[in-house]
């Protein structure tokens, strides 16, 4: 068993070969040897890592993507489509969804970052600027000049 | 009406642009630049009042002080046309200060809110991503497939997107994508240095800064 330490200084137990589904603390096993020493891990709160290793929980019995994987997957990286049990899972409000994001480049845990980066490209497909400032609530701020480039660029659009 | 009139001039804006009997606006654009007052609203015609029509009012002392003032200004030995010619030039000069005063804090206010607006973007959730993984997310979506300009929405949703988009060379490295490489090259006119130009597509007249061609076609132009 692994004892990880969250920022706010709650303790998780958790099986080794799910901790290890996290490059980064599978690492560390590995440098410190059999030990009882907690791992802290200081850029996860305890709320956000309680849902990474629901994640890593579920699958731990998945073989680990190697770098061949990893580089097959760069040729498909644009496929959007996302597991029917990771969806579920990735049903968070906002904030949790980019903590999670966070929390799985972070630990370096590949599988879960593409899930929570599919999940938002998703989110912006098919948007107009407009749908997606609203949705991420962000404000127009563009200057003057670069509202008369992009007025200029979407006249070009229509000429074509 | 004829005295009030003079005396209002006689404090707004002195006896150089003392004349008349016409109402008065005075304006005064609000920073340090600005600091112009003008009589506006201000009526040709009564300009050929003779001067004397307002200092034989012997009851009015008013308009007896604003008289005289008038009367030590430079214009005293001018003729009346001249006078009239004079200063509806300064008055048209100095619409055109106060015009291009007015512009320009109107430009500087337009900045300053694009600052804010940016300023409070960076705060929001999204925002907490880095630019690399909003990177990684634009790449994973499909837009690169559309046919046109407006293939790149995320280009035109803030400030940050946009840098994020034209500092992701994979956005546009595809065939498909070709036709966005206009787009690219709009969103670059942007820059205050045009780069130098190299055709992309002849017979479409599309060009493309080499600093930019060298991502796009690292082959051809490297």
């Amino acid at each position: 068993m692994v004892n990880l330490v969250t920022s706010d200084n709650e303790s998780f137990t958790v099986e080794k070969a799910v901790a290890s589904r996290s490059v980064l603390i599978k690492n560390m096993l590995e440098d410190v040897g059999e030990s009882d020493q907690p791992i802290p891990l200081p850029n996860v709160t305890a709320s956000v890592l309680k849902k990474v290793l629901e994640y890593c929980d579920h699958h731990k019995n998945e073989p680990m993507p190697t770098s061949e994987d990893l580089a097959a997957e760069d040729t498909r990286k644009r496929t959007t489509d996302i597991g029917e049990w990771d969806q579920k899972f990735i049903q968070v409000d906002q904030e949790m969804l980019f903590e999670i994001i966070l929390a799985a480049n972070y630990l370096d845990i590949k599988p879960l970052l593409d899930v929570g980066c599919k999940t938002v490209a998703n989110m912006i497909k098919g948007k107009t600027p407009e749908e997606i400032r609203k949705l991420f609530n962000i404000v127009n701020d563009f200057t003057p000049e670069e509202e008369a480039q992009i007025k200029k660029e979407n006249e070009w659009a229509e000429d074509r | 009406m004829y005295s009030s009139s003079l005396k209002a001039m006689s404090q707004q804006v002195g006896p150089r642009l003392l004349f008349g009997c016409c109402p008065v606006a005075s304006f005064r654009p609000p920073s340090s630049h600005s600091e112009i007052r003008i009589a506006m609203c201000f009526s040709m015609e009564d300009i050929n009042m003779p001067m004397g029509d307002a200092s034989e009012d012997q009851d009015d002392q008013q308009t007896t002080r604003a008289t005289q003032a008038i009367a030590t200004t430079p214009y005293r030995n001018t003729s009346w046309r001249d006078l009239q010619i004079s200063l509806e030039k300064e008055i048209l000069g100095l619409i055109a200060l106060a015009s291009n005063s007015i512009d320009t804090d109107a430009n500087d206010a337009a900045q300053m809110l694009s600052e804010l607006r940016y300023q409070r973007n960076l705060i929001c959730p999204v925002h907490r991503l880095s630019n690399e993984l909003l990177s990684h997310i634009f790449e994973l979506g499909e837009w690169f497939l559309a046919p046109r300009l407006d293939c790149l929405p995320i280009a035109r949703v803030c400030r940050v997107w946009r840098r994020i988009v034209l500092g992701t060379p994979t956005l546009w490295q595809t065939t498909s994508g070709l036709k966005c490489v206009a787009a690219i090259e709009s969103l670059l006119a942007c820059s205050k240095d045009p780069p130098r130009g190299i055709p992309v597509d002849p017979c479409s007249g599309v060009f493309i800064s080499s600093e930019y061609a060298l991502h796009l076609f690292p082959s051809e132009y490297r």
